[in-house]
């Protein structure tokens, strides 16, 4: 065991907060909160830490000459700028707003509507590569959705009806199986930490 | 004289150099390992010398021969009359053999005279006389059989010497490939064997053979010729570190398959075939690639067309305004309508701006009943740019309401640490958010009392309603598993009610089927937003998408449904032609 203070430490503190929740005592109670305030207190910490250690990164590129830095550039200054910006005139200031909603949302929506052009593009290509059962299916079932969700097919009464059969019972029925699977690996995660088979913060 | 005699004695006898087992004249096999002592006529002489000196000195009776117990010749202790005594028996032995040579002559004589000294002589040997082993030796002479057995003896030790000239030559040469098959032919070649055909399976363990190292002979091994140092040039030194450890070229040995020709002409054409994968093929035309990139800027021009096309001549009159509203979109709009003015609610943004769009557009009618009905709002968020994004749909969508931060709603900022986060919150969201984004404090103290939106909320469960919106399906578990056992702590269990992108809907409707529901209400994308919108009936961002929405689908699947039927039968026109050749073939 390379780091048995962690480990103690790790295991001890779980136990505090998973007995927090069966046994309702006061101590118990208190010194779970305390804990997990203090985890989101690192957590804050830590996205510090993790922009501090990208703006070093692109820095260091710069510093060593790399050929491709462009993007390296375009993130310090960007960063830089509005670091200082947002710093200077607060985070709901009419500055950092346009910089918000000027920049950033619609770089992020364009490229969103980018992904609609691709995955129609795709769907396409996919029946030139590969005509089989289950590309024709995933079309035909693609296909009908699209139409079914529009709004001039949206109130027919048997396609409405399928497609709410497709949504509610079959994508549900996958859903729960996925959930289920979900939880089943949390606990048993959750379990490895407390009994110290997993280590994941020994790095 | 006894000793003499005995020694007399001994130089009739006749050792085997076989075994070196003494033997008496008279025997023709050994009487230990039965070998054939009839040559010894011809190589006599010899055949004494050939014997090693410790086995000839070595006594009969050490061999365990009886009779000889009592002919021991005593050899003092002291070891420096040994010599001596080796002088005189000596000196014995040749009078006795000189007069034994008489005897052999015939001069009777001298036989009787030296019968004195034969007292000790066992009783088999007392028997035997000189003349009996002179007819002996005529008849070994004589006898045909014996000559054939040394006519035999003589040609193997000459095929002997034969084969070790042999080793001698190959050890002085490489043996290569070639030289090497020829032993194999040449004893395929003799006349005396009846020339077989031998099977493929005998043939491949040739080079096992043929490969191996060839042998080295004792002496040429250990007497190697120094080739350095002070013992230069000196043959047989014992070298100062093992041949093994020595620098040197490992001797290659050759790996030659024996393969048939049909196994040949397999590897030649499995060769020409990976030779023809490495070589570098020319790259496919860029017209390929131009009309990839042709088509993807015809979709897309198609696409925006049509979308821009129906956002600018929709008419929001003609939209439905009666939709069949889902169960999930009514639990939310009676949950709303249930509140009373005054009621705090705490709404949650938890997307990225890449969705911002549709949860917009999903959003807007909810929140929008929401202020109708008079009440507070507490935004807060998991992600970093949530706070701001909640900023922006108030101030996009929420125009109307002429909403006052801090006073209509509040913005309590970011939660660290995701679900910790979200788990701190609920226990005691004072502490763990006590300052607004723009920085004031939220909670008031002793001499400030709290913001408006925020009186009277001590605990998550205070807050008449919790709305999230979320993207993710990950947050949504996270504030369904942390968040919700605490809104259902208090006396009146505080609902939650989701609005969700489409992508999302999946994997949060089970919460919403579950039996008791984990979640009252489930808004689902803009076709959610849009059945919610016929429920209050107002003009809300949704019914400006709701046109351009369905127009987009329905365009996107002609698409693919056209493209796909091209492509089909681009893929399979190419198989059909193929197919009549082979057929014609």
């Amino acid at each position: 065991m390379k780091t048995p203070v962690a480990t103690g430490l790790a295991i001890g503190v779980g136990l505090v907060v998973l007995l927090g929740y069966f046994i309702p005592v006061g101590i118990l109670s208190n010194l779970r909160q305390l804990l997990v305030e203090w985890a989101g207190i690192l957590a804050a910490v830590a996205l510090l830490v993790g922009i501090f250690n990208l703006y070093y990164v692109h820095v260091s590129k710069i510093r060593a000459g790399h050929e491709e830095n462009f993007y390296s550039y375009v993130l310090v200054i960007s960063l830089t700028a509005t670091i200082i910006l947002v710093g200077w005139f607060g985070p709901v200031h009419s500055v950092s707003r346009w910089i918000f909603n000027h920049i950033q949302v619609p770089i992020e929506s364009s490229l969103m509507a980018l992904l609609a052009v691709i995955l129609v593009y795709m769907i396409i290509r996919m029946l030139r590569r590969r005509i089989d059962h289950l590309s024709i299916i995933f079309v035909i079932t693609a296909v009908f959705m699209l139409i079914t969700a529009s709004f001039f097919l949206y109130e027919m009464p048997v396609l409405s009806e399928v497609r709410k059969w497709i949504i509610q019972v079959m994508a549900v029925a996958g859903a729960r199986g996925i959930l289920i699977g979900i939880v089943l690996g949390i606990i048993a995660t959750g379990l490895r930490v407390l009994i110290g088979t997993d280590r994941p913060y020994s790095g | 004289m006894a000793q003499t005699a005995h020694i007399v004695d001994k130089m009739t006898e006749f050792i085997c150099p076989n075994c070196g087992t003494s033997n008496s004249p008279d025997q023709e096999f050994c009487q230990s390992c039965h070998a054939n002592l009839a040559f010894r006529n011809t190589t006599e002489g010899s055949t004494d010398n050939a014997v090693p000196e410790s086995e000839e000195n070595q006594s009969p009776a050490e061999e365990g021969y009886p009779g000889f117990e009592d002919e021991l010749i005593e050899v003092p202790e002291d070891n420096n009359n040994l010599d001596d005594l080796f002088k005189e028996e000596t000196e014995k032995a040749e009078i006795d053999l000189n007069t034994f040579a008489d005897s052999e002559t015939g001069e009777e004589g001298a036989i009787s005279d030296d019968s004195q000294y034969r007292d000790p002589l066992p009783d088999w040997l007392i028997d035997l006389t000189s003349e009996d082993v002179g007819k002996d030796e005529e008849r070994v002479l004589k006898d045909p059989e014996i000559d054939e057995d040394e006519q035999g003896l003589n040609n193997l030790e000459k095929e002997f010497s034969a084969w070790l000239s042999e080793i001698e030559n190959d050890d002085d040469s490489d043996i290569g490939e070639e030289e090497a098959k020829e032993p194999v032919e040449e004893i395929v070649d003799e006349p005396e064997l009846e020339q077989v055909e031998l099977p493929e399976w005998l043939e491949a363990m040739r080079p096992v053979e043929l490969v191996a190292p060839p042998l080295r002979s004792r002496d040429e091994a250990n007497e190697l010729l120094e080739g350095r140092g002070p013992l230069a040039g000196i043959w047989g030194v014992l070298p100062s570190e093992p041949d093994s450890a020595r620098e040197g070229e490992p001797k290659s040995a050759s790996v030659v398959l024996q393969v048939s020709e049909n196994n040949r002409v397999n590897a030649d054409l499995l060769k020409g075939m990976l030779g023809e994968k490495w070589e570098s093929k020319p790259l496919a035309s860029s017209q390929v690639f131009a009309s990839q990139d042709y088509i993807r800027w015809i979709i897309a021009l198609i696409l925006f067309a049509a979308i821009i096309w129906a956002l600018t001549t929709s008419n929001q009159e003609q939209n439905p305004r009666s939709l069949n509203t889902p169960n999930e979109v009514v639990s939310v709009y009676n949950l709303i309508n249930g509140l009373t003015v005054g009621d705090r609610v705490l709404v949650a943004f938890e997307y990225d701006p890449g969705l911002s769009p549709e949860l917009d557009a999903a959003a807007a009618p909810i929140v929008d009943h929401l202020l109708l009905r008079g009440v507070y709002l507490t935004m807060v968020s998991t992600s970093p740019i949530g706070p701001l994004l909640g900023e922006r749909f108030l101030t996009f969508t929420q125009v109307d309401h002429n909403l006052r931060t801090n006073r209509n709603y509040v913005n309590l900022g970011y939660i660290p640490a995701s679900t910790a986060g979200l788990i701190s919150f609920s226990q005691n969201p004072r502490r763990t958010l006590p300052f607004t984004i723009e920085s004031e404090p939220a909670w008031g103290d002793a001499n400030q009392k709290a913001l408006l939106p925020l009186q009277g909320i001590y605990q998550v469960s205070d807050f008449a309603l919790v709305v999230v919106i979320v993207d993710q399906p990950e947050v949504a578990r996270a504030w369904i598993e942390q968040v919700l056992p605490y809104l259902q702590a208090g006396l009146e269990r505080t609902p939650l009610v989701m609005v969700s992108s489409a992508q999302a809907e999946p994997l949060i409707r089970p919460y919403y089927e579950a039996i008791p529901k984990q979640i009252q209400g489930l808004v689902t994308g803009l076709a959610g937003g849009t059945s919610y919108t016929s429920l209050t009936r107002r003009d809300s961002l949704p019914l400006t998408y709701w046109e351009a929405f369905g127009t987009g689908l329905i365009i996107a699947a002609l698409l693919i449904t056209i493209g796909g039927i091209v492509n089909i039968s681009i893929s399979l026109f190419p198989r059909k032609i193929n197919d009549e050749g082979e057929g014609s073939e």
